[in-house]
């Protein structure tokens, strides 16, 4: 079919990874969990990435008995009503990742970089940035995260490093923050959050094996949730939970606070950067698997007539939330939900991935 | 047509440039301002003071041309608040007031005492502010400090209060205090937030000085008690302490220099220390900390126990009375000396602050890790429990290097 | 109805939406397998029936030629052999003519058991003429050349000559190997002993000749330029130096000038660029096919590759876009190429242009392809990536950390020359925090007496400098250069003093304009320029976001497009293993594979120790 994409690697599939992973310490999550979890926040991402990683695992391991993507080895295993389900399930989440995003970033670019810019005309730029690059496919955008990687990491590190005058270590005591049981209930949340992850096993097709999404799961995931585990570190001892939990977004406040002598400072500029880059092709990663799946279940020959259609759909949903704190809410619940795609339906799906081989092998017994 | 596309294209682009919906500002229509001062005024208003510059006097084209005229202008409003009386400043000045170069808050020490939290709200929200802006506490008029204002070896007065922060700890008579940092202690479970002081200098030369520890020379100052007579008006000398947002004491130099120690910023400080053998003269030393203090905070009794032990290295600068101090018999007495000295004003200082109930040095930082849950922490209480807790302090000091003498040879006696 | 812009616009969003897959063929992507890894030598399948005919033929051949042998005897024997005298000479000739015929097919036989280049000249002339086609890759190859002639004498003996066109001095050639061997003394007896001493004491009056009875070294004579001479009926071979390719007397490189290495440049002659290729590249697996491109003036393009390393599927796929041209005239090599890259719309070039020899040289054993049409000094390279723009032509000849040093500056020259006004308008019109107190106010007092916008004094000095620059080449000779410095030094102070622009501006455009010049290609600066103008636009009006999206833009282009199947930021992303010289570069001596994405014949450049003699003197010093 003409909207498979290119061949993908390991490259690639980092990228894809990274940047469906990599949203979350950008937005204002990071203070959500602080509030929740208090000095013990670093775990959870560490928590997190390791369940995102399993169930890729366990995904992967599918994909090694029975070749295809996500959907079609659905159709062998379950066969196709549900496969149909499950597309329209995934349709719905990374429908709302892409509507979410793009609400959630736009609206903080009037925050951080264009106070005085209409909001609409911010909305539409990343709508028609998304869009553009979603004309540009899949292997393209894993490409451009890859090419970008070094510098959005290192960017990332040099603004937590430069806090360093700033580090109080105590801080990150008392080390069980607002409990331990706390970190079953946040880290569904965060699962939830990084959901993307699961695009890897959608174009599992395109990637040369079974093997190739698990190098890069874990290096995408763990890479990234290792970085977050340090930034909620480096944000939680400059300060301090009560203080931290106040920040609408983390990690801009931190690139603000940076003063090192009168001529390093003032480095937030740089996080501008950063913000759009990641902004703008998460959005249109998430953009281009709900085409990719729609184009999936409808049967089309092509994605391309839908982009503009359907990026105009998600510009307008994601116009409806009257403020900030409605869709931080709606956002929240939408993320506990997700922790069914992220682990639960990977797992039914491997259970019976092992019942089905099971029973192919009792049958070439009997012969 | 490929012509007209793009001619359509660039003329859609120069539409979007000219219209200004972005919200872009050219240099020339903002003003900057460089510091804000707050004062109280009557019926709950404030005084606002801002320090605007003016660019055209920076441009560096000619240098003879700015040479004569004011690098900035000082406006003065009252208003109720910080946001009104932005708008206010719209109505006198051509230009939109840009607040993120703001370098300093400056803030009466009577509106302080009626509690900043107000202020510090909107200060922490708006995107134009941010937590490196430093903070100070003028006793007296903070319309009169900015005015004074006249640094000799700056252009800009935002410059000379950078470089203060900045050097601080050449002589750590104040600390660094932002913005950042007082709102983390406000907030957080411990700490008490502090400012710096800044006062304006009668310039009479006349020596207000209190001398409280004997064995220093030195004596004790707080802003606009320094004994000069000319120069920039203003000084920048010891710390305010706060309770909550509510200003509560001032820490003079020594003191400061003593919460300097403790909180493991004191890089370099002079001092002028009684000569132990010839007790009208002095000796004069560098002392800097060895590593951070070592601070126990031991909370199994109920009253807590405070172990500090402080260990600090230093050189001689100069010895008058000619005693052999290099020597080793001599070397111990004199360290013991020094001790003794930084020991004194430590004590002092924490018994300043225990009386005032703020614990500056934030040793509730450090019963952290005794805590598993921040209920239990939160729970514990620390700020209450902080007045009578026993502090232990132990100073060691090595005097590592003798400068460029080898040895000193008593002076000649007929 | 008019067909005018509106029309267009709206056929083009009914495009957008009613959108249909081309029924283009899929687009060229060079494989990712590696054909030449896995696959045994179990290539001459097919050739097996063919050997099975041939064996055939040559089986019933012996068997005529035993039938005569017989009939010879009998009629010798007997007395009446006058009378079939006339019946056995027919016969002969007959056997004769077949057996010139096989030839062919006798030399197949013998080479399936040895490579022809370690065979030992045969005598018969056909043979060594075959075996030489084998060697050369005749007749794809172009400019190898087999020349047929006589040698006067009685009998007249056949000959012929072998040498690479471009290579040899033509007046030489003529004048002191093929005049004296053709025209001189009819009589003299040449079949006589020792007849390839005699030619050459008694006929060639050149002072380089000698002999040769292996391919081996008749072909390393032939790559340096020397002619072989072959006669009939002799197992040995004279080689006489005639070498004569243009060199250094052509040019100086004008456009990619260097400090090290070779100074030669390509000129306009075809002969001579080819020549100058092989002079630099002395193995006869450098192919330089020739396509004639062009339906009314046909011209000459060659497509040069190493035989056995480049890709075949590469090269098919070149020859077969050249082919597929169908145009009135082309005459030059960028021309040639937008009509065979890839993306032709898209400013980035897609191959590397480059008029020094040496260089082509370098890529060519690197496995890539070069494209040269005639009458055009300048070699196109297919495929390329991003990053060989910043390379020079020097840098292998220096050592790793001088290059590396450059290499840095240029990459940074290029990222100022992008970034640079498009960030000060961003920062100084929306980001005003974002520099330290004192900068922002000198730059707002510097702009204080200034008229006009930010972005249109940017605008403003751009346009001049770039004018100076369009100046400074149109300007005859060395009027130009100075014209450039006196024009941006005079009208950036006048318009300082003028309040048109402030001083500021002047730093930034001046050192942009010199940060684009640190770029080595030229199309690549000039496409960096475009874009520069791109981003100024929309960091005016979007300040740092607009920025970073018409930045990421540029980088979704650079990692969509691919040169000739192969991705354009190939070494990075995606992933592939290159040798070390991608943004850096290694040591020459650890460079042992050849990059990946070419998906080369023959991965391994050189062993892992490359420096062997340091091997060896270890081994020597562990003995006593």
């Amino acid at each position: 079919m003409k909207y498979e994409p290119g061949r993908m690697g390991t490259s690639e599939g980092i990228g894809l990874a990274v940047i469906m992973t990599i949203t979350s310490i950008f937005v204002s999550s990071p203070a959500f969990i602080l509030e929740k979890m208090g000095p013990l926040a670093w775990v959870l991402p560490l928590i997190a990435g390791t369940i995102i990683i399993s169930s890729i695992f366990l995904l992967a391991h599918i994909f090694s008995r029975f070749p295809g993507n996500l959907i079609s080895i659905t159709e062998q295993l379950l066969g196709k009503a549900a496969a149909n389900v499950i597309c329209l399930y995934y349709i719905f989440v990374f429908f709302s990742l892409a509507f979410m995003g793009l609400r959630e970033f736009s609206e903080n670019t009037l925050l951080i970089a264009l106070p005085l810019v209409d909001f609409n005309t911010a909305i539409l730029w990343y709508g028609l940035g998304a869009a553009v690059i979603v004309y540009a496919g899949i292997e393209t955008i894993g490409r451009v995260i890859y090419l970008a990687l070094p510098f959005i990491i290192g960017l990332i590190l040099i603004s937590l490093i430069a806090t360093y005058p700033l580090w109080e270590v105590n801080y990150l005591f008392p080390w069980q923050g607002y409990g331990i049981n706390q970190i079953a209930e946040n880290s569904v949340g965060l699962v939830g959050m990084q959901v993307g992850v699961i695009i890897l096993a959608i174009f599992a097709s395109s990637f040369q094996t079974a093997r190739t999404i698990k190098t890069a799961a874990i290096f995408g995931v763990g890479g990234i949730c290792i970085l977050h585990s340090v930034f909620f570190i480096v944000f939680i001892m400059v300060f301090g939970t009560k203080v931290g939990m106040e920040r609408f977004l983390p990690l801009f406040e931190l690139a603000r606070l940076v003063y090192l002598n009168h001529y390093i400072q003032h480095i937030e500029a740089i996080f501008i950067f950063l913000w759009v880059i990641v902004g703008i092709v998460s959005i249109a990663a998430s953009l281009f698997a709900s085409l990719f799946l729609i184009s999936r279940l409808a049967n089309l020959a092509t994605i391309r007539p839908l982009i503009p259609a359907i990026t105009f759909i998600i510009v307008e949903l994601s116009c409806l939330p009257p403020d900030v704190t409605t869709i931080i809410k709606l956002a929240a619940k939408i993320y506990l939900s997700n922790f069914f795609g992220a682990f639960i339906l990977p797992i039914l799906l491997f259970i019976a991935a092992i019942i089905k081989d099971r029973r192919k092998k009792s049958c070439t017994c009997e012969q | 047509m490929y012509l007209r596309a793009i001619t359509l294209l660039i003329f859609t682009v120069f539409a979007l440039i000219t219209t200004g919906c972005n919200g872009a500002k050219e240099t020339d229509e903002v003003a900057y301002i460089l510091s804000v001062g707050l004062d109280a005024a009557p019926n709950n208003q404030f005084s606002i003071t801002y320090r605007i510059a003016v660019p055209r006097t920076l441009a560096g084209i000619d240098p003879s041309q700015g040479q004569n005229k004011n690098s900035s202008i000082l406006v003065n409003v009252t208003a109720p608040s910080l946001t009104e009386g932005r708008n206010l400043l719209k109505s006198i000045i051509s230009r939109e007031p840009m607040i993120s170069h703001i370098r300093i808050f400056v803030i009466s020490e009577e509106l302080a005492r009626k509690g900043l939290g107000d202020i510090l709200g909107s200060l922490m929200r708006y995107r134009e502010y941010r937590g490196t802006i430093f903070l100070a506490i003028v006793r007296g008029s903070v319309r009169e400090v900015l005015e004074k204002n006249r640094p000799d070896l700056e252009v800009l007065p935002s410059r000379w209060i950078e470089s203060m922060f900045q050097l601080h700890s050449e002589s750590s008579y104040y600390l660094r205090a932002d913005v950042h940092q007082f709102y983390k202690r406000l907030k957080n479970e411990s700490g008490a937030p502090y400012a710096v002081v800044i006062g304006i200098n009668p310039l009479t030369g006349e020596d207000q000085g209190r001398q409280a520890v004997d064995k220093d020379k030195g004596k004790e100052y707080l802003a606009s008690q320094i004994p000069r007579q000319s120069a920039n008006p203003l000084d920048m000398c010891g710390t305010a302490v706060f309770k909550g947002d509510k200003l509560v004491g001032f820490l003079n130099n020594k003191e400061t220099r003593a919460v300097s120690i403790l909180l493991g910023d004191l890089t370099r400080g002079f001092m002028s220390i009684e000569d132990p053998l010839v007790p009208n003269k002095s000796v004069h030393i560098n002392v800097h900390l060895a590593r951070k203090p070592n601070i126990i905070v031991d909370i199994s009794s109920a009253i807590p126990v405070i172990t500090i032990s402080v260990f600090l290295e230093g050189e001689f600068i100069g010895i008058p009375s000619g005693t052999n101090y290099e020597s080793d018999e001599y070397m111990v007495l004199f360290e013991n000396q020094i001790s003794n000295t930084i020991f004194d004003q430590i004590t002092s200082m924490l018994k300043v602050t225990q009386d005032l109930g703020t614990d500056v040095i934030n040793f509730g930082y450090f019963i952290r890790p005794q805590f598993n849950t921040v209920q239990e922490l939160e729970d514990y209480h620390w700020d209450s429990k902080y007045s009578e807790a026993v502090i232990k302090v132990n100073v060691q000091t090595k005097l590592r290097r003798n400068g460029l003498m080898r040895k000193t040879t008593p002076i000649r006696k007929d | 109805m008019v067909d005018n812009i509106v029309f267009k616009l709206y056929r083009s969003a009914k495009n957008i939406l009613g959108y249909q897959p081309p029924s283009t063929p899929s687009p060229f992507v060079l494989d990712e397998r590696r054909p030449y890894d896995s696959q045994p030598s179990a290539e001459p399948q097919p050739n097996n029936e063919k050997s099975l005919t041939d064996l055939t033929t040559l089986l019933r051949y012996a068997n005529r030629l035993k039938d005569f042998a017989g009939r010879l005897d009998t009629v010798l024997r007997s007395d009446s052999w006058t009378e079939h005298a006339k019946e056995i000479k027919l016969e002969f000739t007959a056997l004769d003519k077949q057996l010139c015929q096989l030839t062919p097919v006798l030399l197949r036989y013998d080479q399936s058991n040895t490579t022809p280049k370690l065979q030992r000249l045969s005598t018969s002339i056909e043979e060594n003429r075959l075996t030489l086609e084998i060697i050369y890759h005749l007749p794809r190859n172009n400019d190898i050349r087999i020349r047929d002639f006589s040698v006067a004498g009685n009998p007249r003996v056949k000959a012929f000559a072998v040498f690479i066109a471009g290579m040899v001095d033509d007046k030489l050639l003529n004048s002191s190997v093929l005049k004296p061997l053709m025209l001189f003394d009819y009589s003299r007896e040449l079949y006589d002993n020792d007849f390839t001493g005699r030619i050459i004491r008694e006929c060639l009056p050149s002072t380089q000749v000698k002999r040769s009875n292996t391919f081996a070294s008749l072909e390393d004579s032939v790559n340096s330029g020397a002619t072989a001479i072959i006669f009939d009926g002799i197992d040995e071979a004279i080689i006489v130096g005639t070498s004569g390719w243009e060199h250094r007397g052509i040019d100086r490189p004008q456009i990619e000038q260097s400090v090290q290495g070779s100074q030669a440049a390509f000129s306009e002659n075809f002969q001579v660029n080819t020549g100058l290729i092989r002079s630099m590249l002395r193995t006869s697996d450098l192919i330089i096919e020739t396509v004639k491109v062009g339906t009314r003036s046909q011209i000459n393009c060659a497509i040069m590759y190493i035989d056995s390393i480049a890709n075949t599927t590469l090269v098919d796929e070149a020859r077969r876009r050249i082919q597929g041209i169908a145009t009135d005239y082309i005459g030059d090599t960028g021309e040639l190429m937008q009509f065979i890259e890839d993306h032709p719309s898209i400013p980035f070039p897609q191959s590397l242009s480059t008029e020094r020899p040496d260089r082509v040289a370098g890529h060519l054993a690197e496995g890539r392809i070069a494209i040269l049409l005639e009458g055009n000094p300048f070699v196109h390279i297919i495929p390329v990536s991003f990053f060989s723009f910043f390379h020079s032509a020097e840098d292998f000849s220096l050592n790793p950390s001088i290059v590396n040093f450059m290499r840095i500056l240029r990459l940074l020259g290029a990222l100022l020359s992008i970034l640079l006004p498009s960030l000060y308008v961003a920062i100084s019109y929306f980001h005003q925090e974002a520099l330290p107190t004192e900068l922002l106010l000198a730059i707002a007092g510097s702009r204080e007496n200034v008229a006009f916008p930010t972005w249109f004094e940017i605008l403003i000095m751009e346009f001049s400098f770039e004018l100076i620059r369009e100046a400074g080449i149109r300007v005859p000779g060395f009027l130009g250069s100075s014209i450039g410095i006196v024009g941006a030094l005079i009208l950036g102070q006048a318009a300082v003093y003028a309040h048109i622009v402030s001083p500021i501006i002047v730093v930034i455009v001046a050192s942009t304009g010199l940060a684009s010049f640190s770029i080595p290609e030229y199309r690549m600066a000039a496409s960096i320029r475009i874009i520069r103008f791109i981003l100024l636009a929309f960091s005016t009006a979007f300040g740092l976001i607009g920025l970073a999206t018409i930045f990421l833009g540029m980088a979704v282009l650079l990692c969509r497009i691919k040169s000739f199947g192969v991705p354009y930021m190939s070494p990075v992303s995606p992933k592939t293993i290159a040798g070390y010289d991608v943004v850096l570069r290694g040591p020459i001596f650890q460079q042992k594979g050849r990059p990946e994405v070419l998906n080369v014949k023959d991965q391994r450049r050189q062993p892992i120790i490359s420096r062997i003699w340091e091997k060896i003197n270890r081994r020597m010093m562990d003995k006593p």
